[in-house]
């Protein structure tokens, strides 16, 4: 510092004496760039001041008079002011950008008061949000187990159904074997009963008729109790198995109503499991009974075919159609009959579907996944004939059956959380 | 009196010529010590920097008067490579080459009124202005 010092007040006594004897502005432009120089090196004004006063004091040593340094005053401060002006220059530009600085510092107290803001409001919404995630996640457990709930009643509701659906067909075969053996061997006896009272009285001729008229009475009477026990509970279906059942039922259902009934099926033997067998068997009967009590069809079509493991049975009479959600939000039997057909097929897993159109009759179609396999070697029976030929005539009538007043009813199949037993096997 | 002058200026030698010129200038409009000062001292950064960036250029000398007031005005023109970045190259401290980066923004705080020209490849203009008895009002 020291060294640097005395170098730059020889310098600057060297230019100041120089300027003295010629004042030349060469040497003013020197002094310039001592003060730059200074200024450049972190000197303040105080610093080249007193730098100037020593170089000045060393000059003035020398000097003879007074006046002569009188004389000298004015060119030694046009070369101080000279030293000092890139110092003013600073001062102005310090000050300069001080205002600048205080408005950009005002400026960013607004921005800064209003990032607060913002941030406080952020603070706000944010808790906001995390109170409604809270809220949206007790609501969803809520929900969850609400669900959670619901499946079970729905499980609950559906092993009841089930439970009712079976008793009623135990209940069922009870009473048709009570009519059966009961009543049935009852009505025989009286009938033998009767065929030896008449033959007890051979002259008397108005008891005799009198008494084959309460025999044919009787016989039909008998007619009626088997009829109805085989409705109740078609033994074959026990004994011989669904198709064979079936046919009986279909010639049955022919005899009494006049209506041919034509079953195509294929494979045409089974082993359904017992409980598809019924529920096919009771939805075909239902199905019928309405085509008799309704329809005023001509002919009755039924098809059943096994493919891909689900059981496929459509019903399909040339009657007259009915409107479908009518039917079903109707009250009455007609509903119930519609509505235990749906349940006993969608407590198998099943679709049930029915369409009715003008002109085009009505079509019940039921599907069932199967849960045994098929006896006959899959593909090993070739389709027949008529049932291909049948199969197109169905399908080619469909299209029209779309148009209009055509309701498509079909549920999907009852979903069942993984874990739970499989009601249907009992 | 000569109200006007025009220096050439490629070298030390006529940047001195130029505040010669600049000082006899401002004497004769009226500026007292400490303002000539002022003056020649930024008629040395501008001549200064148009040596350093463009090699040669000229400095113009001006008796300017609006209304009843007077003033000098100083026009330093060059055909140099032009600044691309106006904004910065009037930043204290700023300087492209090994310079002090003081040049621009001194003449500017020492002056009344400054306006820098200049675009890459366009050369520089600075014109800046000092008036008697303190800064002129900006015009409207």
């Amino acid at each position: 510092m020291n060294t640097t010092w005395m170098k730059l007040v020889k310098a600057y006594q060297q230019a100041l004496g120089e300027y003295l004897a010629h004042e030349s502005e060469h040497v003013l432009l020197q002094a310039h760039l001592v003060g730059r120089s200074a200024l450049q090196r972190g000197w303040g004004v105080l610093d080249l001041v007193h730098l100037h006063q020593e170089a000045l004091v060393r000059l003035l040593a020398g000097t003879p008079s007074p006046s002569a340094l009188v004389e000298r005053t004015a060119p030694v401060q046009t070369f101080l002011l000279e030293a000092l002006a890139p110092f003013e220059a600073a001062c102005r530009g310090l000050r300069e950008n001080s205002v600048r600085l205080r408005q950009l510092n005002a400026t960013l107290a607004q921005r800064t008061d209003a990032l607060r803001t913002t941030e406080a409001q952020l603070v706000t919404v944010s808790r906001e949000r995390d109170a409604a995630t809270q809220e949206l996640r007790t609501s969803k457990e809520h929900y969850c187990h609400l669900l959670q709930e619901a499946r079970v009643m729905e499980e609950n509701f559906r092993q009841l159904s089930h439970k009712v659906l079976r008793i009623q067909e135990e209940e069922r075969k009870r009473i048709s074997r009570e009519l059966h053996d009961e009543l049935g061997q009852t009505l025989n006896v009286v009938n033998v009963s009767l065929a030896v009272l008449r033959d007890h009285f051979p002259e008397h001729g108005a008891i005799r008729e009198r008494i084959v008229q309460a025999q044919r009475l009787l016989k039909h009477t008998m007619e009626i109790v088997r009829r109805f026990a085989r409705e109740l509970r078609p033994d074959m279906l026990d004994h011989l198995g669904f198709y064979p059942a079936l046919g009986a039922y279909l010639r049955n259902f022919t005899e009494r109503t006049g209506i041919p009934a034509c079953l195509q099926a294929h494979p045409r033997r089974d082993n359904l499991d017992p409980q598809e067998a019924i529920v096919l068997f009771r939805v075909a009967q239902e199905s019928l009974s309405n085509v008799a009590k309704h329809a005023r069809a001509t002919r009755v079509d039924i098809r059943l075919q096994r493919h891909r493991g689900t059981m496929h049975m459509e019903i399909h009479d040339n009657g007259r159609s009915f409107r479908v959600p009518p039917v079903l939000a109707e009250d009455g039997q007609g509903r119930l009959g519609l509505l235990g057909m749906e349940e006993r097929v969608r407590l198998l897993n099943g679709q049930f579907t029915i369409q009715s159109a003008p002109g085009c009759g009505t079509t019940v179609c039921v599907r069932i996944p199967c849960r045994t396999r098929s006896s006959d070697r899959p593909g090993a029976a070739p389709r027949s004939r008529s049932t291909r030929l049948n199969g197109a005539a169905v399908r080619s009538a469909k299209p029209q059956c779309h148009e209009k007043n055509h309701r498509h009813f079909s549920r999907r199949p009852h979903r069942r959380p993984s874990r739970a037993p499989l009601v249907a096997r009992r | 009196m000569a109200s006007e002058y025009k220096i050439a200026v490629a070298s030390a030698a006529d940047i001195v010529a130029a505040r010669i010129k600049a000082r006899h200038l401002a004497q004769s409009v009226g500026f007292a010590a400490p303002e000539i000062t002022v003056i020649t001292t930024a008629v040395s950064e501008v001549a200064q920097n148009l040596v350093d960036h463009a090699q040669r250029g000229e400095v113009e000398l001006q008796d300017v008067r609006r209304g009843e007031r007077r003033g000098l005005q100083v026009t330093a023109r060059d055909q140099g490579p032009g600044i691309p970045d106006v904004a910065r190259a009037m930043e204290y401290g700023y300087s492209t080459r090994q310079g002090l980066g003081l040049g621009l923004p001194t003449a500017k705080w020492l002056m009344d009124e400054f306006v820098l020209d200049s675009a890459a490849g366009r050369g520089t203009t600075v014109t800046m202005r000092k008036w008697l008895h303190g800064p002129h009002p900006p015009l409207p």
